[in-house]
């Protein structure tokens, strides 16, 4: 059963293999629309809007919102300070609530015990178990040159990946030592990691880094990088081999 | 983070890298930038060549994958019984999209500007619901130079991207325009609808 939905300004699509409870996909369709209306700074009725217009402290903030808030602190520092929700006058928590709101997605369907399914976000992934040939999952790299088209194709299991660009978005990822500075010299960076919200944490702070950021990656331990350039140059690190089907 | 903590080589070794991978990042992009000047418009044709399809690779025998999942981090609430602890607030209103009923098949939207260039998506609709949303105008990147270095980085591997034939369940890319996306969308399900 798969279904797709426009939620949070994205696409997300859900499919499950061994399940055909409608109401188990609505269930998770219903907990991004309850993240959204928490997290999202376009909305004023959001708790995350009522913090930035002073009208609540994140102190006395929801427990969801402060875990959010701890999270992006663990990360900042993880990352030495490239991943900050920080924006000078504001929080946008946008870049830890999508990975951190698929992955526990995920989890509402591995709890209805559920093995074979993947959550795409806007280009996110949570895939679990194998698809509906027996096979991992394959999941397509977009080409950020022209997103019709596919440069890669992974085999994923029980894994998240995330993919941080500026292809289409435009600038929209925030190199806090540079507010002002586009990050234009690297076009794309996929994060394979053991699920995706650390995928899409580490994606986010290491595309801030620019093209030093696939060295990050490579540092961490249980984490592989796929970076694309301006120059159509793809740069890997050394264990993404193990995911390449072509 | 003790998971990476094995990594990380000593502080002096450390700071020799960082150094000599920032010198090796300001060298690079000088000569980039001077090799930009230097060739100008002949970018546009190599970039097109580069870009013809190619037939995908035979097909590796790729190794299971050896992680180790690791501890999330932040155990209260980034844990299962989190989103347990949480259970998911009813939708107060049908996402819009989400409205069917449509009619069966394959509908257009209109080409909607983005920042970066033109969006249309084609919305397919299978049992009055929406099935799955492709592209057919997208933003598109020039790219700036072909193979600007042949350098990967410090002991990584790089290769030129080619496009891949072979049919796959799930992309996976950065976030769309979501506004110019919206818009398309919001067309195309209009004239799904019955």
């Amino acid at each position: 059963m798969k279904t797709t939905r426009i939620l949070m300004g994205m696409p997300i699509t859900v499919e499950v293999l061994d399940s055909n409870d409608e109401s188990l996909v609505e269930s998770v369709f219903a907990y991004f629309t309850h993240v959204d209306e928490v997290f999202s700074t376009y909305k004023d009725t959001s708790e995350i809007s009522a913090i930035n217009a002073g009208r609540l402290r994140p102190e006395e903030a929801s427990v969801e919102m402060q875990t959010i808030f701890a999270m992006a602190e663990q990360t900042r520092q993880e990352t030495d300070g490239y991943f900050n929700i920080w924006r000078g006058d504001r929080y946008d928590p946008a870049g830890i609530v999508k990975g951190w709101a698929i992955a526990n997605a995920a989890d509402i369907l591995r709890l209805a015990g559920c093995a074979n399914f993947y959550v795409d976000a806007g280009g996110d992934i949570e895939a679990a178990g194998h698809n509906d040939e027996g096979l991992p999952w394959r999941v397509g790299i977009r080409n950020p040159f022209d997103i019709r088209q596919i440069v890669k194709v992974l085999e994923i299991s029980g894994c998240g990946v995330a993919t941080s660009g500026t292809y289409i978005r435009g600038q929209h990822v925030y190199d806090p030592y540079a507010p002002g500075r586009p990050i234009d010299e690297i076009l794309s960076l996929t994060v394979v990691g053991p699920n995706v919200y650390e995928a899409d944490r580490f994606a986010t702070a290491a595309f801030a880094m620019g093209r030093r950021g696939i060295l990050f990656i490579e540092q961490l331990a249980g984490f592989e990088g796929y970076l694309i350039d301006a120059g159509g140059q793809a740069t890997l690190t050394t264990g993404f081999g193990r995911y390449v089907l072509s | 983070m003790s998971q990476r903590q094995p990594n990380r080589p000593s502080p002096l070794l450390r700071a020799v890298k960082k150094y000599s991978v920032s010198a090796f990042v300001v060298c690079s992009f000088t000569a980039y930038a001077v090799h930009e000047r230097m060739i100008g418009a002949d970018a546009t044709a190599a970039a097109a060549a580069s870009q013809a399809p190619s037939v995908a690779v035979a097909r590796q025998v790729p190794l299971p994958p050896t992680i180790t999942p690791a501890p999330r981090q932040i155990a209260p609430g980034r844990s299962t019984g989190a989103s347990a602890m949480l259970p998911p607030a009813p939708p107060t209103a049908e996402p819009t999209a989400a409205l069917g009923p449509y009619k069966d098949g394959e509908y257009t939207g209109p080409i909607v500007d983005a920042y970066f260039g033109n969006v249309q998506v084609k919305a397919t609709v299978q049992n009055g619901q929406l099935a799955d949303v492709s592209f057919l105008d997208f933003p598109n990147h020039r790219r700036t130079s072909v193979r600007i270095n042949n350098y990967a980085m410090p002991y990584l591997t790089s290769e030129a991207i080619q496009v891949q034939s072979a049919r796959v369940n799930i992309i996976s890319g950065a976030t769309l325009t979501s506004e110019a996306f919206a818009q398309s969308l919001h067309v195309a399900l209009e004239s799904a609808k019955s």
